[in-house]
């Protein structure tokens, strides 16, 4: 069920009753309501998913356990085979990710190279993609590797381990929660705070309203260009790609928000997992604040162990392809993907072999309202770079990105762009989004967060008009573009 | 918690019961009150059918229908009435986004409720008839819950639902209830054929009537480049699109069709902006197993698709068009 689907608002109140009154009377309680709650929230796509989550939570628990008895043993066997239960565990959940996600891609993609077209049908399996896979077996692996480095203490609750691999809120598209941030919060009672209830219900509202009223009215115009583009000016397809980067933030911004938000009404507390990345005045920067759950997870797991930034120059360059392809791969099986992983590698490169990629970690024009003429221009250059991206992204081929970011360059880039009647509204309320959220920038926290300071009856009315706002001019269900992930 | 839960229920439970007795009190869809012509609305265009139909035929023995989507709108049943008996009786049975299986239900409908079906024109649009054999929920297309075998009170819900996710229609229903509106009635009171006043001046159909400016998503100047486009292009046809569920309801149709001994028509409609794709020749194969020489097929490249005078819109065509149908498949034999 979707967040923003009648289904969903039915569930969520009465999880919310039987969480704090019926089942509070300890941790373990709210852990067991959350844990069925989410297998009936996952399971209502399709109960065939449920299997593959259980497996990936027996599995992680287990090594969890496993590295819990070797470490007490304290002697280099035991360390040798903590080693071992963590790896496994590891490769046997990546193995599962890259079954159910990449088998049918390599198989198709070595098979037309080295075989022809002919045979790629006899040897694809046809299997579907479950949703959020890619979430939470990252969140799996994050336990099982803080309890192997002693970030945390192995739990030896099954039912703790599993709600924090399933917990609903953030099983399909994020963000994705460490071992030690989210375990020591399973492991005690969650007592209700109001300002904690209040700032869930604004963030899910604030969450809704990017999603459903900037991307989706985004989404229409986007589609209906991408459709045809190749008829279309350049100064359509500009407009399309810039429409594109705003619908994808505010798709899973939007969705992070409202699954932040609701994490907040159980007594959960999930991390950021956007601060403004639009704006950036470098792709440094851009990727401190896009997909901060995914982006630290890959350092942490991936590029620190590699070596880091502590290493020689050209293994510098090769554990920045290395992060930025796998962040491609993550996001799908398309060789598109992987091209705008290495872009966005290209791009990163030159800052962080000149030292550059960490000058800017203050908020762009702090303490001013307004950004100087030089931040400007950073700011839309990165934009720039990072919507040129976000074409690759989106193209179904290689071939189709380059034709459109070809066609955007190649004719009436000057002309004025294809306008229907719904695109004044759509801009109208991506830049209300924008500047909610410039003047939030500096709070870092989501865009209305603001309003937590202001008098009752203000939030009270601003509450009124974003629902109206929302009901109104909310689109016709367009999905999350990040649960295909 | 309790403040929490409180304050909650406060702010989002007042307004909802608000809107609950709004909708009730104001009736914007004008489904709650008795049937009035002089009190109607025509946003759901099942329900005005339904209605319509059920209001005349205890005094009109309705014989010969017109089913289909908003396709039909081109077929008129003045036009019609020059092929049937002259005792025949027209109603045009017509719903917005109609799919097969609102067709079949209407059909049946009036089977079990020994209605004579002596004349029949289905139109099929690819893909909108094929589209989903689910019912509906949206306003302008949810099914007469005595055509779907709804529940009137889910009917009701679904639309006071509806109703409460448009902030426009509240504003709207106040003002019309208080000014005590009385909508402009633009369908035939008696055949509801569409465009009542336009019945007289078919044949001369004014070429791309200035709704098409008003189009949202399309101007003018696209739809007729969209045309010559079109005509200059090699044909795209529609995936195949008769699952088992609807060849079953075809199947269904054509039982009703014979118990009834009805002279029917499938039209397979024009529309080259929309959809720009002829039926699949499987699809149509379908057709005609079930159907034979009853299938008329005007989707795909044709005279009537490659002049855009034809149409009112991309997705529409006119009167003219529909005049020009009914010709060619009463001549045609």
């Amino acid at each position: 069920m979707l967040f923003n689907s009648i289904e969903f608002v039915l569930f969520l109140p009465i999880v919310f009753v039987l969480y704090w009154f019926v089942f509070n009377k300890s941790g373990r309680w709210q852990n067991l309501l959350l844990l069925l709650a989410s297998y009936m929230f996952y399971g209502w796509w399709d109960w065939r998913f449920l299997l593959l989550i259980a497996f990936t939570t027996i599995c992680t628990f287990a090594s969890g356990v496993a590295i819990g008895v070797c470490y007490q043993k304290n002697e280099e066997v035991s360390r040798r085979n903590a080693k071992l239960f963590s790896s496994a565990n590891i490769v046997v959940n990546l193995l599962i990710l890259g079954v159910f996600k990449y088998y049918n891609f390599f198989v198709a993609s070595f098979a037309k190279t080295f075989m022809g077209e002919g045979k790629i049908d006899s040897l694809l399996l046809d299997i579907i993609l479950p949703v959020g896979i890619s979430f939470y077996t990252f969140q799996a692996l994050s336990f099982t590797i803080d309890v192997y480095r002693g970030k945390i203490k192995p739990s030896k609750d099954f039912v703790q381990v599993a709600a924090y691999i399933s917990f609903f809120p953030q099983l399909l598209a994020g963000p994705i929660g460490r071992g030690e941030d989210l375990i020591p919060q399973y492991a005690r009672r969650r007592v209700f705070l109001y300002e904690d209830g209040a700032d869930g219900m604004r963030q899910i509202l604030w969450g809704l309203f990017k999603k459903v009223v900037v991307a989706d009215n985004c989404a229409v115009y986007v589609n209906q260009v991408w459709d045809s583009y190749q008829t279309h000016t350049g100064s359509t397809l500009l407009l399309a790609a810039i429409l594109y980067t705003i619908q994808i933030y505010g798709d899973f911004s939007g969705y992070s928000d409202m699954a932040i938000g609701v994490a907040k009404l159980f007594g959960i507390r999930l991390k950021q997992n956007f601060r403004f990345p639009y704006f950036s005045r470098d792709i440094a920067e851009f990727w401190r604040r896009w997909h901060i759950s995914l982006t630290s997870w890959f350092r942490d797991y991936v590029y620190i162990p590699l070596g880091g930034s502590r290493v020689g120059k050209w293994r510098i360059v090769f554990n920045t392809f290395v992060i930025f392809l796998l962040s491609g791969l993550w996001h799908g099986a398309n060789w598109t993907f992987v091209v705008w992983g290495a872009y966005h590698a290209f791009l990163f490169l030159p800052l962080i072999l000149l030292g550059k990629n960490k000058r800017f970690k203050d908020t762009v024009a702090e303490n001013r309202l307004l950004p100087s003429l030089k931040e400007c221009g950073q700011m839309l250059m990165t934009f720039m770079l990072v919507t040129i991206g976000w074409v690759i992204f989106r193209a179904e081929s290689i071939e189709q990105a380059w034709n459109f970011v070809y066609s955007i360059f190649k004719s009436d880039l000057l002309s004025v762009p294809f306008i229907y009647v719904g695109t004044k509204r759509v801009l109208f309320f991506t830049c209300f989004a924008l500047l909610i959220e410039w003047l939030s920038r500096c709070n870092n926290d989501y865009g209305i967060s603001k309003l937590k300071s202001l008098p009752y009856w203000c939030n009270v009315c601003a509450l009124y008009i974003l629902i109206i706002i929302i009901l109104e001019f909310a689109q016709g269900s367009q999905s999350f573009i990040y649960f295909q992930f | 918690m309790k403040k929490f839960v409180f304050r909650a229920l406060l702010l989002l439970g007042i307004p909802f019961l608000l809107l609950v007795i709004l909708y009730i009190v104001t009736d914007p869809f004008k489904t709650i009150r008795d049937f009035s012509l002089e009190y109607f609305d025509v946003t759901n265009r099942d329900y005005l059918s339904t209605e319509l139909f059920l209001y005349n035929s205890q005094c009109i023995n309705y014989d010969s229908f017109i089913l289909g989507s908003s396709r039909c709108c081109g077929l008129n049943s003045y036009h019609w009435k020059k092929y049937l008996p002259d005792s025949s009786k027209q109603f045009v049975f017509q719903a917005w986004s109609e799919t097969l299986t609102g067709i079949f239900q209407k059909l049946d409908f009036l089977d079990k409720n020994r209605y004579n079906i002596r004349n029949a024109l289905i139109v099929i649009d690819i893909p909108g008839t094929f589209s989903s054999n689910q019912l509906p929920s949206e306003t302008l297309s949810i099914k007469d819950w005595r055509i779907s075998g709804q529940s009137e009170f889910m009917f009701q819900c679904t639309l006071c639902y509806n109703f409460m996710q448009k902030p426009s229609i509240w504003l709207r229903s106040i003002k019309g209830f208080l000014n005590d509106d009385k909508p402009y009635v633009s369908f035939d009171t008696i055949s509801n054929d569409w465009n009542a006043n336009n019945r007289c001046a078919d044949l001369m159909a004014v070429p791309m009537q200035d709704s098409l400016n008003n189009c949202s998503n399309i101007s003018r100047e696209v739809f007729i480049k969209a045309v010559a486009d079109y005509k200059s292009n090699v044909q795209e046809i529609a995936p195949v699109l008769i699952t088992d569920d609807f060849e079953f309801m075809l199947i269904e149709i054509k039982n009703i069709f014979v118990k009834h001994k009805t002279a029917y028509k499938i039209i397979i409609s024009p529309a080259p902006w929309q959809t720009n794709k002829a039926i699949n020749p499987v699809d149509y194969k379908t057709l005609m197993s079930i159907f034979g020489n009853h299938v008329f097929d005007f989707s795909g490249k044709n005279t009537i698709n490659e002049d855009y005078n034809n149409f009112t819109d991309p997705g529409h065509f006119g009167l003219r068009a529909g005049w020009t149908i009914i010709e060619d498949i009463y001549n045609s034999n």
